[in-house]
């Protein structure tokens, strides 16, 4: 499976990691990765250290991703991206948006 | 012995004899031997006291003699020198005058050289100054000047807007997507549902023929039942025919959204790589441009330093030339020394020529004693011979 999704214990903390290539195929999969929970998580964490590349559609989700999570106190990090995945977050200033860490 | 006898013979000595003959007369006449003895001696201090008043005389003329001597010599031998001396002054005074011309003439040249190289040097910082200003490029707004600069910010805003733009599309068409998704959901609800249909259409055109089979057994009286149960399966029928064609007009509709999110997930894709690949050329173009800034503004004010230190340097070539000032009085002072020595030399020559040696010789002495008071002076006044800045003497 391209995208594995956790859960953790408490139901705050949503841990998603995304293998290979995140592009449009994985559109609905990574739909159903955060919204199949009746309880909607505190915290996402989608973990990019198997990502190999990402392209806009990515962005489009992860913005939708934003919006259905949506309320003041939750927050959604970004970690472990590569170098390139990096250049695209940093040139469409997701920066601002999302909270991207190197763990 | 023989010069003695010349000399007493002489005509001075007259009056020694007249005694001598006298004292022998006196011998003769009285045979007294102490007469003899002491008129003996009378003469002999007689004749030693004339010779000596006679020799002290002799001196005292030959010394006159030799002073007068020597006085001429002396003059003649000032006079010869005094000639010489004047021949030879004119051309020095010549020399100095030409020294002075030579020495005023290289230094004017010099001075205009300096001034032509401080104007030029100037004239090369007010353009160094102006590339620097020109290149530091902000107006008194702070806002850039360069055009190239202006054109670089504008395309750098056009970047940020497009890639906002590919983002946003790009949000909107996951968005439209799922959305997609969810009618396809509802469309396999539908077929579902459709499916249920089938299943009751099927379910009343078996009916429909188990009531015909009861209406058959029913006989006479079954025959309108037997109608209606006809009817009810010709209903059921298109019921089922209308149930296909919804089916396929939903398929259709299922392919269709599944082109559509096809394409959608196309405009969901829009390369980003040439819009990275542009804004890490533009960054490293800016960066590179700062650079060029930089390193030229920097080398502009290093240049600027150098033409400083330039005028420096000329100012002080300029005060350096003040040499020729000093050079100038020295060789006056030395103009006036001679001219007044030979206007000395010319003072004397009317004492000279009338043999007046008493008051020349006078004359050259005060004149000498004068003059080494003067030199005193003049060399307590020229203490310093180095032209340092504002320590010019002026004598």
């Amino acid at each position: 499976m391209n995208i594995k999704s956790t859960l953790s214990d408490d139901n705050k903390i949503l841990i998603i990691e995304i293998k290979g290539k995140f592009d449009f195929s994985l559109l609905n999969t990574f739909r159903d990765s955060y919204n199949k929970y009746s309880e909607i998580p505190n915290t996402a964490i989608v973990d990019m250290r198997q990502t190999s590349s990402i392209d806009s559609s990515a962005l489009g989700m992860l913005l939708n991703m934003q919006r259905y999570l949506c309320k003041e106190d939750r927050d959604i990090k970004i970690i472990n991206c590569n170098e390139e995945v990096n250049k695209v977050f940093e040139i469409t200033c997701f920066d601002k948006k999302f909270t991207i860490e190197k763990i | 012995m023989l010069n003695h006898w010349r000399v007493s013979m002489n005509i001075k000595y007259l009056p020694a004899w007249i005694f001598t003959v006298l004292m022998m007369v006196i011998i003769f006449s009285i045979t007294e031997s102490t007469v003899s003895v002491l008129t003996l001696i009378l003469v002999s201090v007689f004749w030693t006291g004339q010779q000596f008043i006679y020799e002290r005389n002799d001196l005292k003329q030959n010394i006159k003699e030799f002073e007068t001597t020597n006085k001429e010599s002396a003059v003649d031998c000032f006079t010869s020198i005094a000639d010489s001396a004047e021949v030879k002054i004119l051309p020095i005074l010549e020399s100095m005058d030409q020294l002075q011309g030579v020495l005023s003439d290289a230094s004017n040249k010099l001075q205009k050289s300096f001034n032509g190289l401080s104007n030029n040097s100037d004239q090369q910082n007010n353009l160094t100054l102006e590339v620097i200003d020109n290149l530091k490029s902000t107006d008194k707004n702070g806002l850039s000047k360069l055009k190239f600069e202006i054109f670089a910010k504008e395309t750098e805003v056009v970047l940020k807007d497009y890639v906002e733009l590919t983002v946003e599309v790009s949000d909107k068409s996951v968005e439209a997507a799922y959305k997609m998704q969810d009618m396809v959901e509802q469309m396999d609800i539908m077929f579902s549902l459709l499916g249920d249909v089938k299943y009751l259409s099927d379910q009343t055109g078996l009916l429909a023929l188990n009531a015909s089979i009861e209406a058959a057994r029913a006989g006479e009286y079954g025959r309108g039942f037997a109608v209606v149960a006809n009817e009810v399966r010709e209903l059921s029928k298109k019921s089922g025919d209308l149930n296909e064609l919804i089916h396929k007009h939903v398929s259709l509709s299922k392919a269709t959204l599944s082109e559509t999110n096809a394409i959608v997930g196309q405009i969901a894709s829009l390369d980003m790589n040439h819009a990275l690949k542009a804004k890490e050329n533009f960054d490293s173009m800016i960066s590179d441009l700062d650079r060029v800034n930089k390193f030229v503004s920097n080398s502009l004010n290093k240049s600027s330093d150098i033409t400083q230190s330039i005028q420096t340097d000329v100012g002080r070539a300029i005060i350096a030339l003040q040499y020729d000032d000093m050079a100038s009085q020295l060789i006056s002072y030395v103009k006036l020394n001679l001219q007044t020595f030979q206007d000395d030399l010319h003072a004397l020559r009317p004492f000279l020529m009338q043999g007046d040696y008493e008051t020349a010789i006078q004359k050259i002495n005060s004149h000498i004693s004068k003059e080494n008071m003067n030199d005193e002076v003049i060399n307590r006044a020229v203490a310093s011979t180095s032209v340092d800045q504002g320590d010019i003497e002026l004598f």
